[in-house]
Parts: C-alpha cells; sequence; structure tokens
C-alpha cells in the first residue's frame, strides 16, 4: 500500500489529471458544497418554511446559541451517545468472537459466512418493517417465543426505557456480521507460521488469541470504529421506520432531531445550524480516519 | 490459515443459531407477505399456510408498485454507471498524477461519503424546489452522487494503487497518451474494481431513503418510500408492507449470493493492510 506518487510534473501530465479530476470536482462542488454553503447562510438567519410572510431576517449565531440552550438538542445527544455505547461494543465483541470461529476450516464455511452477511445487504428501510412486525407486543414473534419461556411480553417499542435497547438490537443485528467480515479477512491474512509457532510453545488459546490475532486485527477494528461511529450519526431509514423517533423522542437520534425540526416544525434556521454542527464532527471524524490510514494518496 | 478441522458440535450450535437469527428476520417479512391478512397476526403464528398473491396483486395494481419499482432501477442504474464512471477518472487521476492539492481533494471526497444525508437534506430541497426539480428522478440521480461518486472513487484508487505504473509507462512509450493508455490498459485491468464500485453505488442508490422521502412526490417515488407510506394514521398495512419490502430486498439478496466475492472485497476494503 501507498505508492510514492510523485512523478515528474510534466506539465502535460497536470494538465491530464486535472481534466480526469474535473468531472468529479464540479458536480459534487454544485451537489455538495453550494448546498452546503445554503446551509451555512440559513443557519445565521430565522427561516420558517410554513411562515414565509416572517421573512428571513438576519439573527448572527442567534440559532447556535439556542441550539445549545435547547435541552431538546441535548436529549438527542444523549439519545445518540447512548445509542453508540448500546451498540458499538456490542457488535464488536459479536464480530470478533464470530470470526474467530468462522476463521477455523470448518465444513461448508462459505456457505455459512454468505448466510451471515445477509442482513447486510438488507435495505435499512425493510430491515426497519421487518423487526417493527416482529417486534408488535401482542401478535410479534418475538413476545410468542419468549411466551414459550415463560418470560411476560415485552412492550419492545412502546415502552420508554426498552425502546432505544430495541432499536439498538436492530442495528447490532444488522452490522455485526460487517465487523465479522473484516476481522475474518485479517484474521485470514495472518502468516500460519505465526500460529504454528505458537502452538509449539504451547501457548493457550487466550493467549494465541491475544498475542497474535488481536494485534493483526487491532488496524481494521480502528477502521472501521471510525467508519462505524460516522454511521451512527448518520443512522435514519431504519429508525424512521420503526419507531419514528418515538416513544416520545426516547429514540430520536440527532438525524432524526433535524428531520423533524426542518421537516415537522418547519425551523430551517435551528435544523442548517445543527446540520453544520454535525458537518463539523463529520469533519473531525474523517480527518482522524485519514490521518491514521491515508496519509498520503 | 489455521488449517484444523472443527468436528466438535460445539462450533456448530452457535454458528447455527446465528444464522438462524440472521435469516429469520427475512423469512418472516417475505412470509407475511403470502400470507392472507388474518394470518399475519395469527398466534400462535402460523407457520404452513396457503400462500396467496393478493397483496402483491394490490401493489401493483393499486399502489404503484411497478411504477415505484422502475423508478428505483432507473434511478439506482443510471446513477451508478455515471457515479464509476466519474469516480474512476478522478480515482486515476489521484493515483497515478501528481497535482497540487491532491491531499485536501482526497479528504474532501472522503469527508462527502461520511457526510449525514440529513446534513444536505434541507438545502438541497429549497435548491431543488427552486429549479423545479422535485419530484423528477433527475434530482435523485444528481443528488445520489454525493455519497455514490466519492464510494466509487474510494474503491478505484485502491484497485489502480495495485497496478504497476510500469504498465502505463510501457504502453506510453509505445505511443499512447495517458487517456489512451487509460482506456485500453488500465480500465479492462481494474474489472473488478469497476464491477465491485457498481454493484456497491447500485446497492446504496437503491436502498437510500431520506432524500427519496423529502424530494419526492408520487411521481418520482422510489420502493423505500412506498413502503413507509404504508403505515398510515388508521393503521399498518402489513401485507402490503411485505411485499413491497420483499420486492426491495430480495433483488439485492439475490444478486448479492451471487456476486458474494466482490461483495467481500468491496466491503472490507480500507480496513485489511
Amino acid at each position: 500500500m501507498g505508492f510514492r506518487s510523485g512523478s515528474p510534473s510534466h506539465p502535460s501530465r497536470v494538465n491530464v489529471g486535472i481534466l480526469l479530476l474535473l468531472p468529479t470536482v464540479l458536480i459534487l462542488l454544485f451537489i455538495g458544497i453550494f448546498p452546503l454553503l445554503f446551509a451555512v447562510y440559513t443557519s445565521f438567519h430565522t427561516y420558517y418554511l410554513n411562515r414565509p410572510e416572517l421573512g428571513q431576517p438576519f439573527v448572527g449565531f442567534n440559532n447556535y446559541l439556542t441550539t445549545f440552550a435547547n435541552p431538546f438538542f441535548w436529549k438527542t445527544l444523549g439519545v445518540t451517545g447512548k445509542f453508540m455505547l448500546l451498540t458499538l461494543p456490542a457488535e464488536f465483541l459479536l464480530g470478533i468472537l464470530v470470526a474467530v470461529i468462522m476463521s477455523k476450516n470448518i465444513l461448508g464455511g462459505q456457505v455459512i459466512r454468505v448466510l451471515l452477511i445477509t442482513p447486510l445487504t438488507v435495505t435499512p428501510v425493510v430491515i426497519g418493517l421487518i423487526w417493527r412486525l416482529m417486534y408488535n407486543p401482542q401478535f410479534g414473534v418475538i413476545n410468542f417465543f419468549l411466551g414459550s419461556f415463560g418470560i411476560l411480553p415485552i412492550d419492545w417499542l412502546g415502552g420508554a426505557q426498552v425502546s432505544l435497547y430495541s432499536v439498538a438490537i436492530v442495528d447490532i443485528w444488522q452490522w455485526m456480521p460487517f465487523i465479522m467480515l473484516i476481522c475474518l479477512a485479517n484474521i485470514l491474512a495472518i502468516p500460519t507460521e505465526y500460529f504454528e509457532a505458537a502452538v509449539i510453545d504451547g501457548a493457550s488459546k487466550w493467549a494465541i488469541f491475544r498475542y497474535i490475532t488481536l494485534p493483526f486485527l487491532a488496524p481494521g477494528l480502528v477502521a472501521v470504529l471510525i467508519i462505524r461511529t460516522a454511521d451512527v450519526i448518520r443512522t435514519f431509514d431504519m429508525v424512521y421506520i420503526i419507531t419514528r423517533g418515538g416513544p416520545g423522542t426516547t429514540t430520536e437520534l440527532v438525524s432524526l432531531y433535524v428531520y423533524r425540526l426542518g421537516f415537522k416544525i418547519f425551523d430551517l434556521g435551528h435544523a442548517c445550524a445543527i446540520s453544520i454542527l454535525l458537518l463539523f464532527a463529520t469533519i473531525v471524524i474523517s480527518q482522524v480516519y485519514l490521518r491514521l490510514f491515508y496519509r498520503e494518496i | 490459515m489455521k488449517k484444523s478441522h472443527l468436528n466438535s458440535l460445539v462450533a456448530y450450535i452457535p454458528l447455527f443459531v446465528l444464522v438462524g437469527l440472521a435469516i429469520f428476520p427475512l423469512y418472516w417479512m417475505v412470509a407475511t407477505s403470502l400470507k392472507p391478512k388474518i394470518q399475519t397476526f395469527a398466534i400462535p403464528p402460523v407457520w404452513v399456510f396457503k400462500p396467496t398473491l393478493i397483496h402483491y396483486y394490490t401493489a401493483i395494481f393499486e399502489k404503484q408498485l411497478a411504477r415505484a419499482f422502475f423508478n428505483s432501477l432507473f434511478v439506482a442504474t443510471l446513477n451508478a454507471l455515471l457515479s464509476v464512471f466519474v469516480g474512476s477518472l478522478a480515482a486515476f487521476s489521484l493515483a497515478r498524477f501528481n497535482i497540487r492539492g491532491k491531499n485536501h481533494i482526497w479528504f474532501w471526497i472522503i469527508t462527502n461519503r461520511m457526510l449525514p444525508p440529513v446534513v444536505l437534506v434541507v438545502p438541497i430541497f429549497v435548491v431543488a424546489s427552486y429549479f423545479k426539480l422535485l419530484d423528477t428522478r433527475l434530482i435523485l440521480i444528481l443528488v445520489y452522487t454525493t455519497f455514490n461518486i466519492p464510494l466509487a472513487t474510494w474503491i478505484m484508487v485502491d484497485f489502480f494503487r495495485k497496478i504497476p505504473r510500469e504498465l502505463d509507462e510501457a504502453a506510453m512509450t509505445d505511443g499512447c497518451s495517458h487517456i489512451s493508455a487509460f482506456f485500453r490498459i488500465i480500465l479492462p485491468l481494474s474489472v473488478p474494481g469497476l464491477v465491485t464500485s457498481s454493484i456497491f453505488c447500485f446497492i446504496f442508490a437503491w436502498n437510500e431513503f431520506l432524500f427519496a422521502l423529502i424530494l419526492t412526490r408520487s411521481g418520482a417515488r422510489t420502493m423505500p418510500v412506498l413502503a413507509s407510506t404504508f403505515m398510515t394514521g388508521y393503521g399498518i398495512l402489513w401485507g402490503l408492507m411485505c411485499a413491497t419490502g420483499t420486492m426491495i430486498a430480495l433483488p439485492i439478496i439475490v444478486f448479492c449470493l451471487i456476486i458474494s466475492k466482490y461483495l467481500v472485497r468491496g466491503l472490507t476494503l480500507g480496513a485489511i493492510k
């Protein structure tokens, strides 16, 4: 990895290079940057989509200040943070565990792997749909199964405390295979000599995992951790379908809150202010990722 | 790879449980789409039933499912083609040429990929409505490039970096220009990369929900949004929803199963040293 991409900067070479980049840059500029500039502009004004008579007066940093003073904003950050804490460790632990199991030579391993990946291939909207069906408190399959073990029915999506856990379970269901896949690929790339030497030296299974497997997994895990953190901020589709952010706002992740602000309350000024804050968070996250993994391109 | 056959059932049992957990929800959706309405919420759940196509029939002929299917297909295909084409050009430029500010452009491209759609959806809605592009397939094709072009670029850059520079140079000493070397030598060699990025771009465009929800009404509505419309204020039309869900998910699942090799490669990109 990492070709030194310096080549003699002959003018015609560089021109071709610029020409090749141009379509991408132009398209992303128009569809990416231009709306962002508009968002920045709007965040400094008051703009209620449903009250055009108010105009769009300039209000400086007012929207931002109001956001920080707004308890709903902090609530939604709390929900998002809690969601991350619920899903990421579980996904990673399960993913690593399953990857270790899958790395052994198992009959039908290929088939099993493909089957295990299926949650990743399903549309998030559809995932929300299916789990909403299964989580139904009176008639859903899940409570039925639990009932046959004598467990009382749980109001998965209606109980204020439970709802976030229910959504987290779905997210784990969906993304654990992703982590498993990455870890599996990394484990399979470890040269066998390491393992053979360890076995000869009489190392325990745990020691092998801790001193050989884990170090090789570490870079990949960090990469995925960063990617998944950025993903949680982006999560919208599945949660929207499964709970719409409810009951109340107990599962309202940041992205759902911005959506509600912009398209239910029509308060575009605030929605854009929070969007810009999210943009900063994304830039920070991607900087970390790039610094670690793509020092130069 | 550690070559020790796991004969013991100890490993198989958790794996089977996991596979069951992975597959069951999908099975349940397909089953519900084929069950008569009364049996959707039957207690105990009905496992053996006489399948009916009534939900599909209603969805296609009364609820615009065929149109939504076409919209999804049209938008996803065109967007994938556009994104991969433009992205490959950019990727080649980034992988081979030494342009000032290249790292900044790369950073900006990656950040676009990580950007929450919510950030863009409000301004794009206002801009699109100004240009009278709301509820068109075109706006979706354009908007989806914000995450698909970076994705295609990302995947192709990795592929191009693996192709030795000597190949370009050999071609150019034989009299090719850069562009010509690109089309004749490099591109054919990077077909796996093109396939992988096309697949992912297609899948992400096909699955996309938020932009489609905001930017379309009944004209250019895609299937994920159509599915959400079955959650009415009066209750959820489960049969219709599951039928739509099956139409959304099944083509992709089947497709992914067929090309699972490429899929694994693309998904693990950037996370393997």
